[in-house]
């Protein structure tokens, strides 16, 4: 007889679950042991007294009347998953129409401050550009009064005519 | 009584299906087969809840919400184990979680575990309750006593332990099926079993 008491095998034995060569094993050993023999009684009656104990038994058209209502709940929950909430639906309509203005809006204010930008710098250069030909300015008296085309040489020799009529 | 009335007509073609065909057309969503399952599984799921959270209202609670993930996960029951095993697997861990969620609580207001005798449903009137399974083999008043006995100590399990014994007395699954519900190798299922049964024989005086 093998001395070493087998514990977990016992159990495999009782379900029938040991090879062949290890069932003739324990089986050797439990012809011999008696306390072994008792325990796979005592563990064949308790796992027949837990088999056969009443538990309690609800009504089962009450039962599944709940499990329908419950799971036509369930179904309506994920059909309106959080996101399809009129909360987050309202919240994420507001955000999306407020980056689409953003898109919309904000370049074409950036253009128009940038034209005006522009418009200012270009006023400031044509006054610098006047500023230089003030002489010419103060001749257009003259200027008015001339062809353009037949009159081309006065023209060119207008600086020349103020300088000589000051002096 | 409208309530009391039957609300499944089972299909008489459905009731000769396998489990595995029914699951899958649940995952096609046929109401019909999914009631088929209910009607095929509700004793047992309810029964096995009960056995592991010891709550009438509890188990009625993670039964039904193993059904209700049954229906909503059917279509990934791939039909490599069977589908009893899927199913099991489902609630167990769904008894197991709600027993490590009312943990705290129940040592709050220790005393009243609500497990209350089998038979003694606290959350349903006398008219709600059936008569319990008529192969019950004890009878007289020793045995009731007997039976009482041995399901508190049953509730003196550890949930994994209790898991398994009920499993194994009740179900009689294999040490294999067993181990896939609770996710633990084969050598823990029957290292659980030994240690359940042990201390049921110690607790039940045969030692």
């Amino acid at each position: 007889m093998d001395s070493r008491h087998p514990e977990t095998e016992l159990i495999a034995y009782l379900k029938d679950e040991l090879p062949p060569r290890s069932r003739e094993t324990v089986a050797r050993h439990l012809e011999g042991c008696a306390e072994c023999r008792g325990t796979l009684a005592d563990f064949r009656t308790l796992l027949a007294g837990v088999a056969a104990a009443p538990a309690p038994t609800p009504a089962w058209p009450r039962y599944r009347a709940e499990l329908r209502v419950r799971l036509e709940s369930e179904a309506g929950r994920r059909r309106w998953s959080w996101w399809r909430r009129p909360f987050p639906v309202a919240v994420s309509a507001g955000l999306a129409a407020a980056v689409l203005a953003l898109v919309i809006v904000a370049p074409s204010v950036w253009r128009n401050e940038r034209t005006a930008r522009n418009v200012e710098g270009l006023n400031g250069f044509e006054e610098v550009v006047l500023g230089t030909r003030l002489d010419l300015l103060r001749q257009y008296p003259v200027v008015e009064r001339l062809d353009m085309l037949e009159d081309l040489d006065v023209i060119r020799q207008l600086d020349g005519l103020e300088a000589r009529r000051e002096g | 009584m409208s309530d009391l009335r039957p609300l499944v007509v089972v299909d008489r073609s459905l009731a000769d299906m396998s489990d595995e065909v029914l699951c899958q057309r649940v995952a096609d969503r046929d109401e019909a087969a999914f009631d088929q399952l209910v009607e095929r599984y509700q004793g047992r799921a309810y029964r096995l809840a009960w056995s592991i959270v010891r709550d009438a209202e509890e188990a009625r609670d993670v039964s039904q919400e193993a059904f209700i993930r049954l229906y909503q996960s059917a279509g990934s029951f791939g039909g490599r184990a069977r589908f009893s095993t899927w199913f099991y697997r489902l609630l167990v861990n769904l008894c197991l979680d709600q027993r490590r969620k009312t943990r705290w609580w129940r040592q709050i207001f220790a005393g009243s575990d609500g497990a209350g005798r089998p038979g003694e449903d606290a959350g349903e009137s006398l008219l709600d309750r059936q008569p319990a399974p008529a192969t019950d083999p004890l009878e007289g008043m020793a045995k009731e006593r007997e039976t009482d006995r041995l399901w508190a100590a049953v509730g003196t399990l550890s949930p994994q332990q209790r898991a398994v014994v009920i499993l194994q007395a009740q179900e009689e699954l294999s040490t294999k099926e067993i181990a896939t519900i609770l996710k633990c190798s084969e050598a823990t299922v029957r290292v659980h079993l030994h240690r359940a049964l042990m201390t049921l024989r110690r607790t039940m005086g045969n030692e």
